[in-house]
């Protein structure tokens, strides 16, 4: 298993809820390799036989390759230019079985359109595993919570990079309420006028407090 | 009326009854809502130019400067042609704890 790289926040460990039990389970994030990808998301979550293959194939990150993504923050990382994309994953272990609850990759070059100028983490992909996803297993989900602690991760990142939290990203219509929630809040591009959501200052810190994570 | 911030919104939000919180959005223990992004690269104009990739350092206060200082163009502006390797390891610590400072981060 890989490791964190130095520069990456000192968060290497995710609190999750077992469904339906309510039990806290640990989770550990780990920065996503190509064999992780393969073996652990690629090959694991849209092979989940509880779950009808006509919901799986309405999911619209089913074709995001995730293996193609680690390769290629590898790939950068060892280039000269280096790379600023991060990509972690969650990972817990059942019965000697290792399962990837979800995944976030992020870039640390965006700039805020909050706070025009400034710099912002930018969130291009985040996605819990199948089996968490309540439009797909309803009750039966194995773990929930794990789409929020990813994304207070990259938050995390703003925060310890001096960004001052700020996040932003572009949510699926149907995932926008869960971002309201969170506090992110909808600004325009003023260049074309797309909409994306950012959080930043006190209610990202907020997120990191509540979490008990010392940046 | 009191003033709501980040904490009182959250607490707030706790439904009845004991553990139905994770972190800060209300999280029944029946799965994960959708949280997909669109999945669209950044936009080449809310990209922002970094600083060359520093060389590779092996203790975690050089790491950590170089780190800082790609992501920082402006404040490494104010080291210029600095060798971290040449710095003994006193000076860097304290050149840690003024880039901190700038940022606002906890003391390193």
């Amino acid at each position: 298993m890989t490791l964190l790289l130095p520069n990456y926040p000192p968060v290497l460990c995710i609190t999750l809820t077992q469904c339906p039990s309510e039990v806290k389970r640990p989770a550990r994030i780990v920065h996503l390799n190509p064999r992780i990808a393969r073996k652990l998301i690629m090959g694991a979550w849209w092979r989940e036989s509880s779950i009808p293959r006509h919901l799986l194939d309405q999911e619209k990150d089913q074709g995001w390759d995730w293996v193609k993504l680690a390769d290629g923050i590898q790939r950068e990382q060892d280039s000269e230019e280096g790379t600023q994309k991060r990509c972690c994953v969650a990972i817990t272990a059942e019965n000697r079985t290792l399962f990837a609850q979800g995944a976030i990759f992020y870039r640390l070059d965006a700039l805020s359109l909050e706070k025009p100028g400034l710099p912002a983490v930018y969130v291009e992909w985040v996605a819990s595993a199948p089996r968490n996803r309540r439009n797909l297993v309803g009750k039966n989900a194995a773990f929930t919570g794990t789409g929020e602690n990813l994304v207070a991760i990259a938050i995390a990142d703003s925060i310890y990079n001096g960004f001052d939290g700020r996040v932003l990203l572009k949510p699926l219509d149907t995932a926008v309420e869960f971002y309201k929630k969170m506090r992110f809040e909808k600004v325009l591009d003023p260049a074309d006028g797309r909409s994306y959501y950012e959080i930043g200052g006190e209610m990202a810190k907020a997120h990191i407090r509540l979490r008990g994570w010392k940046l | 009326m009191i003033p709501r911030t980040a904490e009182t919104h959250f607490e707030s939000a706790k439904p009845a009854g004991p553990s139905r919180l994770v972190g800060g959005v209300c999280a029944l223990p029946n799965g994960d809502p959708c949280i997909q992004t669109t999945g669209e690269t950044l936009p080449d104009h809310l990209k922002r130019p970094l600083a060359p990739k520093p060389p590779a350092f092996t203790d975690p206060v050089s790491q950590r400067i170089a780190g800082l200082l790609q992501l920082h163009p402006t404040i490494a502006a104010d080291y210029p042609g600095i060798n971290l390797k040449r710095i003994d390891s006193v000076k860097r610590r304290k050149m840690l704890q003024a880039i901190h400072e700038r940022l606002g981060l906890s003391p390193a």
